[in-house]
């Protein structure tokens, strides 16, 4: 004997995130795009995503406020994963803020020895903090190019000096198929961000990312 | 010589009872993903049992069977209710249903 039907509708938790941008204490409006959802806003800007899922938002690198050009500090809520990509979790509903900060010329910048360096070759990753960590310790996160998306490594770190210089050097490497990590294909494509903490409690800044290709 | 006498037939039958109706309710009918949802199955009998009958149902999402439940239907009642929750952990919509045989024996 069968009984009657119940019908039950499942449906997602939606988390607003809203988004505002800050030129040191001012709100501005910025134009961005959306990667993920797809979509073109101006800040402030609410987005409603899936709960638990991610939010990924370009945000431009630089601008102009004031006539001096300002670049991404300081992300509340959020991550800056470099080149203005802002990532967000919409785990609860938030503000996540970007804070542009005025940008000295030589301060705040990265540089890369090569971009497309040979295996073995000698890479350098430099550049200048300001103003200097208090902890004076910046980090290299290392991400592999994986089938379709980039696959985070260990990191690296270091000290800076009393000036805010930072140099990491290493020789250039491909990463050879490892199962369990990206057993397909060997990772000539590397993504490098330099990371580091302005004063001790506060969330990491990203002080910039490249993108390397190895070759043979 | 022996004489054989005439032959009884017994026939032994079962006491069984027909199960005349399988109501199920749902406590809510809309949920959003990760959360579950307490049912209850009402199985109506005819006649009334002399004794306990127990009587399975097994419980369809979509047309795919996901789980069984018993429900008791006291003795000299003609009714009985038994209970179980659904997890729904993707979003859509999903139709239940309970199903028990037609004739229980007790």
């Amino acid at each position: 004997m069968k009984s009657n039907v119940v019908t039950i509708t499942v449906k997602e938790r939606l988390i607003g995130l809203t988004f505002r941008a800050f030129a040191d204490t001012t709100e501005i409006k910025v134009k961005v795009k959306g990667i993920k959802p797809s979509g073109e806003w101006e800040t402030p800007f609410t987005v409603e995503a899936p709960e638990g899922s991610t939010v990924e938002v370009q945000f431009p690198l630089e601008i102009v406020f004031n006539n001096m050009p300002h670049t991404i500090g300081l992300v509340e809520y959020g991550a800056h994963v470099g080149e203005g990509k802002i990532v967000a979790i919409a785990s609860m509903p938030r503000e996540v803020i970007v804070h542009y900060e005025r940008k000295i010329p030589g301060c705040n910048e990265i540089r890369v020895s090569s971009t497309t360096p040979k295996v073995g070759e000698e890479v350098i990753i430099e550049g200048t903090i300001c103003p200097v960590p208090e902890n004076r310790n910046v980090q290299l996160i290392r991400y592999y190019w994986c089938r379709d998306h980039y696959r985070r490594a260990s990191d690296l770190w270091t000290t800076c000096n009393d000036q805010g210089y930072f140099r990491f050097q290493f020789r250039a490497t491909i990463l050879e198929p490892v199962p369990g990590y990206c057993n397909i294909v060997a990772s000539q494509k590397q993504r490098y961000i330099v990371r580091y903490q302005r004063r001790v409690g506060e969330p990491p800044r990203t002080l910039g990312s490249v993108t390397i290709t190895v070759y043979r | 010589m022996t004489v054989k006498s005439n032959v009884i037939t017994v026939k032994v039958v079962s006491r069984e009872v027909s199960i005349t109706k399988v109501e199920l309710e749902a406590d809510k009918t809309e949920v959003y993903v990760g959360e579950e949802v307490g049912f209850e199955v009402t199985v109506t009998v005819s006649p009334a049992p002399e004794r306990p009958v127990t009587v399975p149902a097994d419980i369809y999402v979509n047309g795919e069977k996901k789980a069984s439940v018993t429900v008791s239907v006291p003795a000299g009642g003609t009714t009985g209710r038994g209970y179980f929750n659904l997890l729904f952990t993707e979003p859509g919509t999903y139709e239940v249903y309970a199903e028990t045989p037609d004739k229980m024996p007790f």
